[in-house]
């Protein structure tokens, strides 16, 4: 049997642990406690409708989500238009914008750490140079989640730039020629006629980095740890925190799910959305 | 213009990590920063033999490795099915393998940090070895299902007729001939299985610890205490990616765009 292997390995792995969190999250079990696990039922999920710390994390996941994807989305599709067309050394300048996608988050996050020291960052020199005085970038809680932002599209708008690229390489060149005879401006020509054809690639790559941002982790964990107090304390942080720093594994399993549900939303719209764009093409 | 500007933004903050970590304890400090400096690796070698964080780089080479091999014998004898072979349920069991591609790895932490914890697992390359692969499994099968399709039916039907058995053909003729798709699946599981952090953070304390683990422990103790080592981690810990895209750039962005797109 070829399936058996798979099929097994994927229930083992990855089904009865979720169903298990499920479980988990109708329980009351502090793993530093002696009493153990009690069934409580809902009341975990009653406990969260109240809980401000959770809503505020939901929060900034959602507007972590919305402006990285948004800036990433724009600056991608931008530099895919920019560089798609013959220029010398084309194949290592598209190489070089890709790499950052394939770097270990932590690794990203170390070095935009560095970057943002007040200490030995270039940043705050270059302020001093246009006479702004010096901001602790990771340190307030005004700029440290928008030093993370930075970071993330620094990582991830080769991603959107991947796709889209390899969306433009699919456009029949006689198109653009037709267009360029009948004297269309290149603006008028990407507007009119690029941007149509590509915006179905575009959505697609925008929701799958959408689904990805919303559970940033490694990024927040090394940058901040999730302050200046909870300034960037994201779902996925206080998920962590509640399960292996404050040991409430069930309390934990409840916000997992509740962030399950979110998440397999948006799925859904994905998959109807690919099903729309896989039609129209 | 643009396209230098995206140079520039995007190759800057390696160099400014490279030059950290090859900068003397003084001139790290200087201001303004330098931005040349003749290079001195004793950060270098201070990790790697006196730290003896060499340990950390061989436990993630062995994991990363140990998952890819795996998922690859679990994922490519399910694509062969899947990409071979005429079942009922097909198209609603494949559909079903890749939902577990789409439920975040977090949504599973919890359940399995028990599981790891009382079969006595912790801190094991195997325990990351096994999840890793869970992982990895939906997007083997998506990739090489796509290249054993491209293998043609008659030459696996003729070899049936000549009295292969099912694992002949699989073995004999279907890798040979998807060597690039294999390639491609390989270093995309490699990439992702190096690169993970949250289940590597959780499950292991100091035998099996991963090197994105010791980079972000590093940062939370010794944090502003020791520069050069900290870059120099890091330069360490980015060094197979850098690797993968100078030597292997086709196979890594044809995985991935793959990956991404039917995923």
């Amino acid at each position: 049997m070829f399936l058996l292997p798979m099929v097994v390995y994927l229930i083992l792995w990855r089904v009865i642990p979720l169903l298990y969190t499920v479980f988990l999250s109708l329980n009351d079990w502090n793993l530093v406690r002696r009493s153990g696990r009690t069934f409580t039922g809902l009341e975990n999920y009653v406990r969260l409708l109240s809980d401000t710390r959770f809503h505020d994390s939901l929060w900034i996941s959602f507007f972590f989500m919305v402006v990285a994807t948004g800036i990433q989305t724009v600056l991608g599709t931008g530099l895919a238009l920019a560089t798609d067309r013959s220029f010398r050394g084309k194949s290592f300048v598209q190489g070089s914008l890709l790499l950052p996608m394939f770097l270990t988050p932590v690794a990203v996050g170390s070095i935009w750490y560095i970057l943002f020291q007040p200490s030995i960052g270039p940043f705050n020199h270059l302020l001093s140079l246009a006479g702004i005085p010096a901001i602790n970038w990771l340190g307030s809680a005004s700029t440290a989640l928008w030093a993370i932002i930075i970071a993330d599209t620094w990582q991830w708008t080769p991603f959107i730039y991947l796709l889209v690229l390899s969306a433009l390489q699919g456009i029949p060149e006689t198109i653009i020629e037709a267009a360029q005879i009948d004297r269309a401006s290149d603006f008028v020509i990407v507007r009119r006629i690029i941007l149509p054809m590509i915006k179905g690639t575009i959505l697609v790559a925008a929701l799958l980095r959408a689904m990805e941002a919303f559970r940033v982790f490694p990024k927040i964990y090394v940058m901040t740890g999730g302050g200046p107090g909870r300034a960037t304390e994201a779902a996925s942080i206080l998920i962590y925190k509640t399960a292996f720093r404050f040991f409430e594994i069930g309390y934990s399993s409840a916000m997992t799910i509740i962030m399950l549900v979110l998440l397999m939303t948006a799925y859904g719209f994905y998959l109807k959305v690919v099903r729309k764009v896989s039609v129209e093409y | 213009m643009v396209i230098v500007v995206a140079l520039i933004w995007t190759l800057f903050p390696l160099y400014y990590l490279f030059l950290t970590s090859v900068k003397s304890i003084r001139t790290i400090m200087e201001r303004p920063p330098r931005l040349i400096v003749w290079p001195s690796f004793e950060t270098y070698e201070h990790i790697i033999f006196k730290e003896q964080f060499y340990q950390f780089f061989v436990n993630s080479f062995i994991i990363a490795s140990g998952s890819t091999i795996l998922a690859l014998i679990i994922g490519g004898t399910a694509a062969f099915a899947f990409s071979h072979w005429k079942f009922r349920g097909k198209e609603p069991l494949f559909l079903v393998s890749m939902v577990g591609r789409m439920f975040p790895p977090i949504t599973t932490l919890i359940p399995i940090y028990l599981m790891v914890k009382f079969s006595n697992l912790v801190d094991t390359h195997i325990a990351l070895i096994l999840i890793y692969a869970s992982f990895q499994v939906p997007l083997v099968l998506l990739i090489l299902r796509d290249f054993f399709s491209q293998v043609p039916r008659e030459l696996s039907e003729s070899a049936y007729i000549d009295g292969c058995s099912p694992w002949q053909v699989f073995v004999r003729i279907i890798l040979p001939l998807a060597k690039n798709g294999i390639v491609a699946a390989a270093i995309l599981c490699f990439v992702e299985a190096w690169n993970e952090f949250i289940f590597a953070l959780v499950l292991t304390s100091f035998k099996a610890k991963t090197a994105p683990v010791v980079l972000a422990t590093y940062i939370e103790n010794e944090g502003a205490l020791q520069w050069g080592t900290l870059a120099a981690l890091g330069v360490w810990t980015v060094m197979p990616m850098l690797l993968f895209m100078l030597f292997l750039k086709k196979f890594l962005i044809r995985g991935l765009t793959l990956g991404a797109l039917k995923g």
